[in-house]
């Protein structure tokens, strides 16, 4: 009897979804949302110098965090000093700049593991630049993470060979320089998170993963770097003198790196989506928009590919927006590398925005 | 133009009829009746369907990383015994690497004296499970003592246990006035007393009750936050007499080490000591408990690692007594609330000892002790009327229990004449006046405190603990007498018992042979037995005998400082001081001019 109504209420409960029409209130001329993360709480961390939900600026993620409020979440920013709040229903690690302390990462690990969601970016682990100083494969949360997840970042830097003609000793010649600015649209269809994206992925400086197989749970591949890209774990050595080496043994092989990953496991209810770059999501990065601060994002996939993840780690639907074309004058114009000596332009990053659309 | 990112389905406010909206309360009354009916409180920890909880305690067990008592190990520095305390209990015991995940049904976690820091994955495996639900044991030496490097007053699971539960580790060594360097480079030598805090709670309830003292060996400091955002933490055990050293590279002698081994002159070290402006004084947390009252877990944190470690805090004699009671009922104790348990159902105290609270109340006295009537109304003051009177005493001191006849004057002073040397002739003179180191004896001319002597007044009666060492080892009270302790212009005549009160032998043991706080001890250390004589050397005749681990005040030395002056409640005698374990520097002690 118990089944039967169990059978019979999920039964009104499907015709109640599919029936009942979705709220969307206007809160912008050229902007809709729906009330997708209504009741959803969101706790960001700023303690170890991630981006901030309230930063505007390029290294700021106000541009996401808008979007979410818009949808109806709660944004919150985290305090470490306490105990995790319990109306907490996913942690933002925006891109730690420093290596969390024993207590956070304990804290971290306890709600992940007794049923937590968190989303975290992590940049390469470089002495400067944009991603200077970010949390190293050797991190106590990352041993944790590959122990029982059988998942951890690469201390490398995903980059693309190419060669620009230049001069060397007063003799016009090819010189070969690395990109670490690329563009993939290589992805796992089948997840929640990466389903009906359609578009290129942009990344800026990004690590990738190492898989292997979890205890429990389930470990996903979601965006993988484009096949020619290879991990440079000695990037920081090209940004001083521009040298560079395949090092067998260190660098990641080129092949199916994945940049973004994400793990769960329905026993504990723990789900993790991390991602390699933390620029990915970044307002003067992977959330970039023409003209600049509006809506008219350049970088679609990027911004996709977050709300869903946002929506799958909180088990909701994913909120759904339409943007403004980017304006015509918005052409991406991305300096492909803006580290010296090489800031040779990239055909492949310039590409019209609008295509992710 | 613009793009449609996600196939949104058309919004029509207005196609929500009235129709529809009574469909739609009607379906959400029978989506929640059968969520509710369906629906199962979130288990924290796993249960079986259908049989009762076995809960499971959890034992850390990282011998090489963390260097932490090891459970399956049954020598001194094992923790075997404090697993059999919580079998006692009907819990399941088991020992779990830090490599691995701990098994998310733990109940408790038991972690004992880490000689290392947690790494911060440890510390993850660990929390997760506190989060989770179950509760956690926590004993921790202090930095650099016995070159122990555990977590300091910053790490990771000092924040955590501070922010959670309101426990704070400080980086203290406790220093009792006769520890010397010596003394605490060596573990054996560096125990001290420490006693239960006056904090109503369930933990320490029954150490409270009958004032039993506990021992450490080299503890740091709590703070402890009754007070707190969402936590509550409350004092187990503490100490007066030790200041909390905090200069601990110095004192451990480190500074010293570190500097010659980075080719820097050597330091002037400074001197062990008390220094105003940087170490801790007064009353020092060694145990805690705290309840996070938002995940409504527990956590009890000692400050000592050896305080629950075999051959130490939880030591037994060849007759299989705890030799520290004080620490075995606060284990049993520990276990029962960290089990959750209704305090009702802790386990039961340890055979072989006397409990009694002395507070003036016989409710706790063996009914089968005799008893001697007086006669009622021969005194005009009833407050100071005896009615009747009991006596019993144990190995190690003499109590009696005088009841009155109406509300006891609270300002009753006893007197008593005894005949400690059994010759038929009384030799000592006691005077009695309520509360500690209130008890004068007088044996001829000379008069002397007792110190470890007590006198209670309650409603009803007066209660007295005498050291068999001062009374002997009396079969009968010859005189005792009850009068006002308030000098009057006409005193009453005060009321004495009219017959000899008789003393009921128990072979039961005292929670405390020594109740002398401040003093330096001495433990008895033989793998036989320790002669205690009547003078300092094997040609005194032997007045008792102490077994291994047997712990005596030490009152001073001879000139050559090869034999010690020991006491407790039972015996005062002479020991070899190469059989004696001082907790202090024995030359420091006075010397005693030999018989």
């Amino acid at each position: 009897m118990k089944r039967l109504i169990a059978a019979a209420s999920c039964a009104v409960l499907f015709m109640l979804i599919v029936s009942t029409p979705r709220q969307h209130t206007s809160a912008d001329a050229a902007l809709q949302n729906d009330s997708a993360l209504t009741g959803i709480t969101l706790y960001f961390s700023e303690s170890n110098g991630e981006s901030q939900r309230v930063e505007r600026g390029n290294g700021g993620i106000s541009r996401l965090a808008g979007l979410l409020r818009m949808a109806g979440a709660t944004l919150n920013t985290l305090d470490w000093r306490v105990p995790f709040p319990t109306d907490m229903d996913m942690l933002v690690l925006p891109g730690a700049a420093t290596d969390y302390s024993g207590d956070q990462i304990a804290r971290i690990w306890a709600y992940l593991n007794n049923g937590g969601r968190v989303l975290m970016l992590i940049n390469p682990p470089l002495p400067q630049g944009r991603a200077r100083g970010a949390l190293a494969s050797n991190s106590a949360l990352f041993v944790l993470t590959n122990a029982d997840y059988g998942l951890q970042p690469y201390d490398n830097v995903m980059v693309i060979q190419g060669t620009r003609t230049g001069t060397r000793d007063g003799v016009q010649t090819e010189i070969p320089f690395l990109r670490p600015t690329f563009t993939t649209d290589t992805l796992t269809a089948e997840h929640p998170i990466s389903a009906g994206i359609d578009g290129s992925f942009l990344f800026f400086q990004a690590r990738s993963f190492q898989l292997g197989t979890p205890d429990n749970g389930v470990l996903t591949p979601l965006i993988f770097a484009p096949e020619d890209a290879y991990g440079e774990t000695n990037f920081a050595q090209y940004q001083q003198d521009s040298t560079f080496n395949f090092d067998i043994g260190a660098d990641t092989a080129s092949g199916r790196n994945a940049l973004a990953v994400a793990y769960e496991n329905d026993d504990t209810g723990a789900r993790l989506v991390l991602i390699g770059d933390r620029e990915f999501a970044a307002n003067g990065w992977g959330f970039n928009a023409a003209p600049p601060n509006s809506t008219g994002f350049l970088n679609i996939a990027n911004i996709q590919f977050m709300l869903q993840s946002i929506a799958w780690l909180t088990d909701t639907d994913a909120p759904e927006y339409t943007f403004p074309t980017p304006g015509a004058t918005a052409t991406a114009t991305i300096t492909p590398s803006p580290l010296p000596p090489t800031p040779t332009p990239d055909p492949n990053v310039t590409s019209t925005p609008s295509a992710g659309g | 133009m613009s793009m449609n990112i996600f196939t949104a389905p058309p919004t029509s406010p207005q196609s929500r009829g009235g129709a529809q909206a009574r469909i739609w309360v009607l379906m959400m009354l029978l989506v929640v009746f059968v969520t509710i009916s369906m629906s199962a409180p979130r288990q924290t920890r796993a249960q079986t369907e259908g049989t009762p909880e076995i809960p499971l305690v959890v034992f850390i067990e990282e011998p090489r990383n963390l260097q932490t008592s090891s459970v399956t190990d049954p020598g001194p520095d094992g923790s075997s015994r404090l697993a059999e305390v919580f079998r006692a209990y009907g819990a399941r015991t088991q020992f779990v690497p830090l490599e691995q995940a701990i098994p998310r049904d733990a109940d408790v976690i038991v972690l004992i004296r880490p000689r290392r820091g947690l790494s911060p994955q440890f510390l993850a495996r660990i929390y997760t499970q506190i989060e989770n639900g179950a509760n956690l044991l926590l004993a921790i030496d202090p930095l650099r003592h016995q070159t122990a490097n555990p977590d300091n007053g910053g790490s990771g699971i000092a924040r955590i246990i501070g922010a959670d539960y309101g426990i704070g580790l400080l980086d203290v060594f406790l220093v009792e006035p006769y520890f010397t360097a010596e003394s605490t480079s060596d573990l054996r030598r560096s125990y001290s007393q420490v006693f239960p805090d006056s904090v109503g709670n369930p933990v320490s309830a029954t150490l409270q009750r009958y004032n039993i003292p506990l021992q450490v060996w080299g503890a740091r400091a709590l703070s402890v936050a009754a007070l707190g955002a969402d936590s509550a933490a409350f004092p187990l055990i503490y100490t007066d007499s030790a200041y909390g050293e905090t200069t601990l590279v110095t004192f451990f002698g480190g500074e010293q080490n570190l500097s010659a081994r980075q080719g820097q002159p050597t330091p002037t070290p400074i001197p062990p000591g008390y220094q105003i402006d940087l170490d801790l004084a007064g009353r020092l947390n060694v145990g805690a408990a705290g309840v996070n009252l938002t995940t409504n877990t527990r956590a009890v944190v000692f400050a000592d690692g050896e305080i629950f470690q075999n051959d130490y805090g939880l030591a037994r004699s060849f007759d299989g007594r705890p030799i520290n009671p004080g620490n075995a009922i606060l284990a049993a104790n520990v276990a029962g609330w960290l089990l959750e348990l209704d305090p009702a159902a802790y386990s039961d105290l340890p055979a072989g000892f006397t409990y009694l609270n002395l507070d003036g109340d016989g409710a706790d006295w063996d009914a089968t002790i005799p008893a001697i009537e007086d006669t009622i109304g021969d005194t005009s003051l009833l407050g100071l009327d005896i009615v009747r009177a009991r006596a019993f005493r144990n190995n190690h001191y003499l109590y009696l229990l005088i009841e009155t006849s109406a509300l006891t004057d609270s300002a009753a002073q006893l007197t008593m004449e005894l005949d400690t040397d059994a010759d038929g002739m009384p030799d000592t003179a006691l005077t009695l006046l309520p509360g500690t180191n209130a008890v004068q004896a007088r044996r001829g001319e000379v008069s002397s405190s007792i110190p470890d002597a007590e006198m209670q007044i309650g409603a009803n009666g007066i209660e007295v603990r005498l050291p068999i060492r001062e009374v002997g080892a009396l079969d009968t009270i010859p005189n005792l007498c009850v009068q006002s302790g308030i000098e009057l212009a006409f005193p009453p005549p005060p009321d004495c018992v009219d017959f000899q009160i008789p003393v009921r032998v128990l072979d039961q043991d005292d929670l405390a042979p020594v109740r002398m706080a401040g003093t330096m001890l001495a433990k008895a250390f033989t793998v036989d037995v320790v002669n205690l004589r009547e003078g300092p050397s094997t040609d005194f005749r032997r007045v008792a005998l102490a077994v291994n681990g047997d712990l005596f005040s030490v009152v001073g030395r001879n000139e050559a400082g090869d034999w010690l002056l020991v006491q407790n409640a039972a015996v005062q005698g002479w020991a070899a001081a190469q059989l004696m374990n001082p907790n202090g520097d024995i030359s420091a002690l006075p010397v005693i001019e030999t018989p």
